[in-house]
């Protein structure tokens, strides 16, 4: 009867796998209740239990004899342990202790492991490395550029070649730490706003984009000259096309 | 039959367990009688004295160290009254597979201070109504229960349940109190709790049967009756056949050695005909 329930593909071996265990118990107190329910069958070597998200509810039992395992996953298949059914089934792979013992063993499989774990622990150092690169070069272009002169420039610009109206504003003149949340916070208040977008090589300068040139003009008219520093009046015109 | 002998202690094997406890193993040695477990000399946090013949849990000296028995597949019925003393800080004792019968049986364990971890499978005992809840009302400290939590509300339903049940827990106890009982006796009372009692016929043949029972044919004969008889029939035959069975032991006993070996290799063949018939009784309640 148990038999049908067990999959017959792995063959019988001295270790059972259970797994569908009560999550809520301790491991100390799940690896005492084991090796308590499955003495009756044989002498347990080793009771493996783990609360990582991969090994939750799942445990393995090591008996010193094959028979025993066979009894025990036979008897003990669906025993309510803790309110939830067992689900048992051989091992797929032979435990350590008993690889040791028979002399089967491979030390091989422990090194890899361990160096599967330091290449990961490289790979996150380099990764935070790069992170870091980015941002001495960040701020050194920030803070390099001047800010004078293009306020200067874009004044003697208007009366020259004013732009004709479209959806998209040229904001000039804002203060160097202006960030694009503090434009959009803005400009969001107004009908019709899209985006903020600001020139990274060019602090001081912004493009907001609304709707059609109707919904712009509106935010244009309120907003210019507003002043989010004493210093920097903002210098708002269309944008060129 | 094999003497538990301080010789016997120190040639086991002792190891770290699977759970890092010391541990002593006794199992599988034919042991009929707990004896010389002083020459422990309090060493070890488990003692395994599974697969043997035990029938009573009695003689263990004082071990302040001991935290868990496991005693699977033994015979044990009776429990020393006094055993909290000698095993103080005892916490999880394992009686899997045994032939405690009445409720009554489990009441010197109330005097373990720090039983917290019971597990009673497959005795006869976890088939009596409101065995839970009787053992949850007599053992305070106990967490688990044949693996499964202790909760609260159990607790207070044990409680209620008990304290309105004086007259039935008077029944419970009274079979087993009497140490040398008469055997109409024992039977008329043990019928008294059960719903469906035997005909007249069937008291009339049991009784039969009793007196005639003087050797172990007889013996052997009653055990067939039990697999083929009904579940009443089955549990009051059982405890009337192991009273028997103790009695036919003690007279032959007396006698001289050799037939005491008999006797032993028959009770073993016995022993494993019934575990054969247990065996086989586990299956279909598992599933």
């Amino acid at each position: 009867m148990s038999e049908v329930n067990a999959t017959p593909e792995i063959p019988q071996s001295n270790t059972i796998y259970i797994n569908n265990l009560n999550e809520k118990i301790k491991i100390d107190e799940l690896k005492k209740s084991l090796n308590a329910v499955f003495t009756q069958f044989g002498k347990i070597l080793e009771v493996l239990a783990f609360k990582t998200l991969k090994h939750k509810g799942q445990a393995w039992v090591v008996f010193e004899d094959a028979s025993s395992a066979s009894n025990a996953l036979r008897q003990m298949q669906g025993f309510p342990f803790y309110d939830k059914p067992m689900r048992i089934q051989y091992a797929k792979t032979k435990s350590d202790i008993i690889a040791k013992a028979d002399g089967t063993f491979v030390p091989r499989e422990k090194r890899k492991r361990h160096d599967d774990k330091a290449k990961k622990r490289k790979d996150q150092h380099d990764a935070n490395l790069a992170g870091m690169g980015l941002n001495p070069a960040y701020a050194g272009a920030y803070g390099a550029a001047p800010a004078i002169a293009y306020p200067g420039g874009a004044k003697s610009m208007v009366p020259e070649a004013p732009a004709p109206p479209n959806n998209i504003l040229f904001i000039q003149n804002l203060p160097n730490d202006s960030t694009p949340m503090m434009l959009q916070m803005l400009f969001l208040q107004y009908p019709g706003f899209k985006e903020v977008r600001m020139v990274e090589t060019k602090p001081g300068i912004a493009f907001v984009e609304y709707g059609d040139e109707m919904q712009s003009t509106v935010a244009m008219q309120t907003l210019q000259g507003f002043k989010i520093t004493p210093q920097n009046p903002m210098l708002i015109t269309y944008a060129k096309k | 039959m094999v003497r538990l002998t301080a010789d016997l202690i120190w040639k086991s094997p002792h190891f770290f367990n699977a759970i890092k406890e010391r541990e002593l193993d006794l199992r599988g040695n034919k042991i009929a009688v707990i004896e010389n477990l002083g020459a422990t000399e309090d060493q070890f946090d488990t003692i395994d004295l599974s697969d043997n013949e035990i029938v009573k849990l009695e003689n263990v000296p004082y071990l302040n160290r001991l935290g868990t028995m496991l005693i699977n597949n033994n015979r044990i019925t009776r429990i020393n009254p006094n055993i909290g003393e000698f095993l103080p800080n005892l916490h999880t004792l394992v009686l899997t597979n045994n032939r405690i019968v009445n409720l009554v049986e489990i009441d010197p364990l109330a005097s373990l201070p720090k039983l917290h971890f019971l597990s009673l499978l497959d005795n006869n005992i976890t088939k009596k109504p409101n065995y839970r809840l009787y053992v949850i009302n007599k053992l305070k400290s106990l967490r688990v229960l044949d693996f499964k939590k202790v909760k609260n509300k159990e607790r207070l339903e044990a409680k209620n349940l008990f304290s309105s049940k004086e007259v039935i827990e008077e029944i419970q106890r009274t079979p087993t109190k009497s140490e040398t009982p008469n055997v109409s006796e024992v039977i008329e009372e043990q019928q008294m709790p059960k719903v469906v009692a035997p005909t007249p016929e069937q008291i009339i043949a049991i009784k039969a049967a009793i007196v005639n029972s003087q050797t172990l044919e007889e013996v052997a004969r009653l055990e067939k009756a039990l697999k083929s008889g009904q579940l009443p029939a089955d549990l009051l035959l059982d405890n009337v056949d192991e009273k028997h069975e103790d009695m036919i032991h003690d007279d032959r006993g007396q006698a001289d050695g050799e037939s005491n070996d008999t006797q032993e290799q028959r009770n073993t063949d016995s022993a494993s005909m019934e575990q054969v018939y247990g065996h086989i009784d586990m299956c279909p309640s598992k599933h």
